[in-house]
């Protein structure tokens, strides 16, 4: 195969598949599929682990996290 | 719900109990593979800095065929790649999935078979390469049947994530769960055809680049990604920031980088436009990793204060950063009046540990710090540990990529210069690979302590640390 | 509605795979298949290949290429290394050994350059002795020390000795080349590819 044969498939496998990516893209906005986009970046918190709370504190807590409750025992972050 | 499957002891509530269910069922299988991992992690290290001083006393030990440079060296790259990066990163995907499909883990039977043939070809690969097996391609020197047992491993792997997440009980798919559940497509496909036996020649050549850097494309790079896309707004506690510019990010990714894999025979034998095209494909790579670069800024700004208190976001907002900085540095060397400098020199090998390391392992040292405490419900005892390890392999990796780009860069100078005999591109590296193997040290010596905690973890050893989510919140002693 | 998004998910990434594949390996593939070996390229003798395993065995392709570029794209031309190679050169490489990393110099015409079958051996066995700083390994396992006989009865033996200078060797010693060291050299004596090429069909 000669390289402008191979070019030419090359682009035609380019242009088909942009018009395909191009084809689903407009089916997907026309069909409202990132209507709920954003939604989407809720899914990991839940009840226990909202929005506005940190989910790792292994070294500690921030002042304003910190609880004025007394638990059962303490929880340090050096050894 | 029974004590058994509520060990935690927490008030009911719907989305809660799914969640430490969804944890209880990951966490046999996630462990197994954790600990692989890690045991691969010591193998990978250890083989990696016999082979950096090898460079520095190229006379040691240099009666043992075993340890000669040129299979000390692949012994490295495999162990961790296909070892400590592949076991971790399967982990991480197997935790990943349940928690974002809201289920417990399906077929589950299929992950410990999977775990054991993965160690097995591992451990047969690593072998066959000692004593002299090496197919002689760069990425896949194990012997076939080491491939064919990590290939079906993780065809198992791939079936349970699927099943699992045919299963999910969740409406909105996770950008995560994006770049798993493509990678685990694409990898078992990518590997069976590269180890077919039909090329030979320039062809091969071609294979061989596509299939090692498409393993970057198809699944390190995606798995780093789906733990950055989920731990960074999980440990601060804010959503990412634009879930569109997640969807542009992925399909531009999963488009350009494909086609990224002939850059590394710029200058090659092999026809000029397939050559242009993967340097195009490599610039084109801009885009998707600058969406990925303004989503998690964007996710953090306002919150680095965080980073003091979670190591699992320093070490995950490390990776990710040095994604954004490997992937321009990247695109960059794909450009033809770089690459007549670097190609060929240890400028590579430290772009690929700027890849694997300071992006790819650091993300799933984060991963690792997050996950754990959920599955063994043990607090990692001793936090100061933590530290060190995250100062000892930051510093580490710094001092490895610094010294072999720098090193790389002279190197590449000095070579392109005729009127330098070869030998002086050689001399001008060596105080720079000394530096390299200060560097291997430092991380050999942060994973020693990562492998004591790990070990503690799995143990339930050390002193108990009651932390949230276990207990109810306590007062905090200031350190 | 699920059912369509997760499909259509999963062949939009099975299109990007394939697409990459094609591009890259399948249609270059198809395009390389009708270069012809230059008549001047021969396969590989038994002794050429059993020596090209053990090039392979101690992974000489971490430290040495076999790929000369052009012109203008580095001093590969300019330090003689061999015109820039072509796929035609590779047709019987099998696995190819292009290699990515010059720690050590191109090797792709180093019979050209360094046709010693003496020099290759010692510098096999020490590489510090013909070349000074370098960091190449010795391969001690290639060779046989034995004690110091006349060279009357090497002869009749028909061992080959390497004549490695003075001061390598420890007292008294000879060090002795095995089979894989010979066929190892002669792999690298068959590294020869500065035959001129003619001007190919679609090039």
């Amino acid at each position: 195969m000669s390289l402008p044969l191979a070019g030419l498939i090359l682009i035609l496998i380019a242009l088909i598949g942009g018009t395909m990516a191009m084809v689903a893209f407009i089916w997907a906005v026309r069909t409202k599929q990132f209507k709920d986009l954003n939604a989407g970046a809720y899914v990991i918190f839940d009840e226990e682990e909202p929005v506005g709370k940190m989910t790792d504190n292994t070294f500690g807590f921030p002042e304003s996290e910190k609880s004025s409750r007394k638990g059962k025992g303490k929880y340090e972050s050096r050894p | 719900m029974s004590p058994d499957r509520n060990p935690f002891n927490i008030e009911e509530s719907p989305e809660l109990s799914s969640r430490v269910l969804s944890d209880i069922s990951a966490s046999g299988p996630v462990l197994a593979f954790f600990t692989s991992a890690v045991a691969w992690l010591l193998v990978g290290t250890v083989f990696g800095l016999i082979a950096s001083l090898k460079f520095n006393l190229p006379d040691w030990l240099g009666s043992f065929p075993a340890l000669t440079f040129g299979r000390v060296r692949p012994v490295h790259l495999n162990t961790i790649m296909y070892g400590w990066v592949s076991l971790a990163s399967a982990g991480c995907s197997i935790w990943l999935t349940v928690r974002l499909c809201r289920v417990e883990v399906h077929w589950r039977n299929l992950l410990y078979p999977s775990v054991f043939l993965w160690n097995l070809g591992l451990l047969y690969g690593t072998i066959a390469i000692l004593i002299g097996d090496n197919r002689g391609l760069e990425w896949l020197e194990f012997p076939r049947g080491a491939s064919l047992l990590i290939a079906i491993a993780f065809v198992c792997l791939s079936l349970s994530i699927l099943r699992t997440f045919h299963a999910r009980q969740v409406k909105h798919i996770y950008v995560s769960l994006w770049y798993i559940l493509a990678s685990i497509v694409w990898f078992p496909i990518l590997y069976v055809i590269a180890n077919l036996p039909f090329y030979s020649g320039v062809t091969q050549a071609a294979v061989n680049w596509w299939f090692a850097h498409n393993a970057i494309t198809v699944w390190f790079t995606p798995i780093g990604l789906a733990a950055a896309y989920y731990f960074i707004p999980k440990v601060i506690g804010r959503p990412i920031y634009s879930y569109y510019l997640s969807l542009l990010g992925f399909w531009s990714f999963a488009l350009f980088y494909n086609w990224n894999g002939i850059h590394h025979l710029v200058g090659g034998p092999l026809p000029t436009w397939l050559i242009s095209v993967s340097i195009v494909a490599s610039v084109l790579m801009f885009i998707p990793v600058t969406t990925v670069a303004i989503n998690h800024h964007l996710t953090t700004i306002g919150h680095f204060g965080k980073l003091k208190f979670s190591p699992t976001l320093r070490f995950v907002v490390f990776g990710a950063m040095c994604y954004t900085a490997v992937s321009f540095q990247g695109s960059i060397e794909a450009l033809r009046s770089f690459n007549e400098i670097s190609h060929f020199t240890h400028y590579t090998i430290g772009h690929a540990h700027l890849g694997m390391y300071a992006f790819a392992t650091m993300i799933l040292f984060g991963a690792i710090y997050y996950i754990m405490p959920r599955l063994t419900k043990w607090e990692w005892p001793y936090p100061i540990l933590i530290k060190y390890h995250f100062w000892l392999v930051a510093f580490g990796i710094a001092l490895y990529v610094g010294s072999m780009t720098v090193g790389g860069v002279l190197q590449g100078l000095y070579m392109n210069d005729p009127s330098r005999p070869f030998i002086a591109s050689v001399e001008v590296t060596k105080p720079y690979l000394l530096a390299r193997s200060g560097a291997g040290l430092l991380i050999l010596i942060g994973h020693l302590i990562f492998i004591y905690l790990f070990s503690l973890m799995i143990l339930r050893r050390g002193p108990e640390r009651k932390a949230p989510p276990w207990r109810e919140e306590v007062e905090v002693v200031a350190p | 509605m699920m059912f369509i998004r997760a499909t259509t998910f999963f062949l939009g990434v099975l299109a990007t795979l394939f697409l990459g594949w094609a591009g890259l390996t399948l249609i270059p593939g198809i395009q390389i298949r009708e270069v012809k070996p230059s008549s001047e390229l021969k396969p590989y003798t038994e002794e050429q290949l059993r020596g090209r395993a053990i090039y392979i065995r101690e992974g000489c392709i971490y430290c040495h290429s076999q790929q000369t570029r052009p012109e203008g794209f580095g001093a590969d031309q300019l330090r003689n290394w061999g015109r820039p190679s072509l796929p035609g050169d590779y047709v019987y490489d099998k696995p190819h050994l292009l290699g990515t990393m010059r720690t050590g110099p191109d090797l792709f015409n180093i019979a050209a350059r360094q046709p010693s079958e003496n020099w290759h051996l010692i510098h096999l066995y020490n590489p510090r002795t013909l070349s000074p700083g370098s960091l190449m390994p010795p391969y001690l396992w290639l060779f046989k020390e034995e004690d110091e006989f006349s060279k009357e009865v090497y002869a009749a033996t028909g061992e080959r000795v390497v004549p490695v200078p003075k001061g390598f060797v420890p007292e008294g010693k000879v060090i002795i080349a095995t089979q894989e060291a010979l066929d190892l050299v002669a792999y690298l004596l068959s590294l020869n590819h500065t035959y001129p090429i003619k001007a190919e069909k679609g090039e």
